[in-house]
């Protein structure tokens, strides 16, 4: 395993104040990460640093030895979660313009996926359930063959039932020398799919290190850590 | 990449423009119909439309514009946008380019209609008054004056691109469209004096006379003063006065550094909301 992600004394602010504050931590390919905190803790900002969307931000953050740009957007399939697709576009031609534009994407691979979760290519956006867009657009990004998956809370918003298929398009399409960064505060559906975590709050680390040892060391899975920790 | 890009950016504008140049010919073809066969109130509505849908040409291209930058690099869609792996210059040249085409386009078509409602009401005064006014000169002003506008474009789309690039930096995000109309303004204020001034200061220029129309190295305020009709210069022969060119060079030069600076604020200053 090598460091894909190393990110040193990484600090962010808005207007309303800082959202992360000297954060550093590394993570190695070939994991699924779950990233955990509560609702503003910094995990979009995170994930958006990452992806290269936000470029005000101070410290260094290395992506495969490159920082966020051309390089390590090539490298890298986000997930955002917003909908960022046009309104008009339909499912087929989403999927052509991902193959414009992504070298590694493989068309036949999303068109697959795309007849298996019942999505017609023919579709458009506007025309879908939320669920289905959300299906559309992990469908899109997992079907790049990118070294780092962002998934920023594609489980929100999705009955219990799609959750599954949302899990099992992830875990059937990362090749295991890639890495996959999850973010959800919906622990309990997906803790069994985490080989680290990292617990975010108010844009501090709380942790960052292996479930299995996580798990190990508090005597609780990690959804109940999680409630511990954020007990209101 | 950038012709990827452009592809898209071009389809865009595919979806919504080229209608209202449809609209224009049809209503053309209509006000032919109604010219042929003498019926008067036809050819008023065809005239009417044809107004209308010039001026729905430019609105819309405007509108795309304005939304495909602003949508495409600060809405939701600039979550995919910005995470392309092509450099933000490339992003936004391939705006540029697509909305250059689609004006140049749009003013053509509006030029067309100008020609088309000429032509069904043989409107020969008008000829006759410009003639008055240009002499024989008419043609190279009206080549001088398409031209300049041609230049004029990019620096409108430099202003337009760096105003909303401005109003997503942290300092205005929060009423980001009140400042990027703001800042239009502004930028187009201070356009319009950099193009003046060059007019005016930068010697170089043309001079129209009977024989035709000649390179001078002299500034048009200088040539101004020596007609002796500096404070009234539309009193002035048309072939005394050295009309500067180089406006053109300053729109140039004002598009590129706005659309430079826009590209800069662009990679460190914002944020997609």
């Amino acid at each position: 395993m090598s460091k894909l992600l190393e990110i040193s004394n990484l600090s962010k602010s808005y207007d309303r104040g800082p959202v992360l504050h000297d954060m550093s931590l590394t993570v190695e390919s070939g994991r699924i990460v779950g990233v955990v905190g509560p609702n503003g803790c910094g995990k979009t900002t995170l994930f958006k640093i990452i992806a290269g969307l936000i470029g005000d931000y101070k410290g260094s953050v290395l992506i495969n030895g490159n920082p966020p740009g051309i390089e390590s957007k090539s490298i890298v399939s986000y997930l955002p979660e917003k909908t960022y697709l046009e309104d008009g576009i339909k499912a087929g031609d989403a999927i052509a313009m991902f193959a414009d534009f992504y070298q590694d994407f493989d068309r036949s691979k999303a068109l697959e996926m795309l007849s298996r979760f019942n999505l017609n290519a023919k579709m458009k956006l506007k025309t879908m359930s939320k669920g289905m867009q959300e299906k559309l657009q992990l469908i899109l990004v997992m079907s790049r063959a990118a070294k780092l998956y962002l998934l920023d809370e594609p489980l929100s918003g999705i009955d219990p039932a799609a959750r599954d298929s949302i899990l099992d398009i992830i875990l059937g399409n990362y090749s295991q020398d890639s890495t996959v960064m999850l973010s959800t505060h919906l622990i309990y559906d997906v803790e069994r799919i985490f080989d680290d975590v990292i617990m975010m709050n108010y844009g501090k680390l709380l942790v960052c290190e292996s479930a299995d040892s996580l798990r190990g060391r508090t005597g609780k899975s990690l959804d109940e850590y999680f409630r511990e920790v954020f007990k209101c | 990449m950038l012709g990827k890009l452009l592809k898209y950016d071009m389809k865009a504008g595919a979806r919504m423009i080229p209608v209202t140049y449809l609209a224009i010919a049809v209503f053309y073809l209509l006000g032919l119909i109604a010219k042929g066969l003498h019926i008067n109130q036809l050819l008023a509505t065809a005239t009417f439309l044809i107004v209308i849908a010039g001026i729905a040409a430019g609105i819309l291209t405007l509108i795309y514009v304005i939304l495909r930058f602003h949508k495409g690099l600060f809405g939701a869609e600039g979550y995919m946008t910005q995470t392309l792996p092509v450099g933000k210059g490339q992003i936004v040249l391939s705006k540029v380019i697509a909305s250059y085409v689609w004006m140049v386009l749009s003013v053509v078509a509006a030029i067309l209609a100008f020609f088309a409602l000429i032509h069904l009401h043989d409107v020969k005064e008008l000829n006759k008054l410009i003639s008055y006014i240009f002499g024989s000169s008419f043609t190279p002003l009206v080549v001088f004056a398409v031209s300049t506008g041609f230049v004029q474009l990019i620096a409108y789309i430099g202003e337009l691109y760096f105003a909303i690039t401005l109003a997503n930096t942290r300092p205005f995000i929060r009423n980001n469209v009140l400042f990027s109309v703001v800042f239009f303004f502004v930028a187009n204020f201070v356009v319009g004096l950099l193009e003046i001034a060059a007019m005016l200061f930068i010697p170089i220029g043309i001079r129209i006379t009977e024989s035709g129309v000649s390179l001078t190295f002299e500034t048009m305020i200088g040539s101004l003063f020596e007609s002796g009709n500096f404070f009234n210069s539309t009193q002035a022969p048309l072939s005394e006065i050295s009309i500067g060119i180089a406006s053109g060079f300053a729109d140039l030069a004002a598009g590129i550094g706005l659309l430079l600076l826009a590209c800069w604020l662009l990679m460190r200053k914002t944020s997609v909301k």
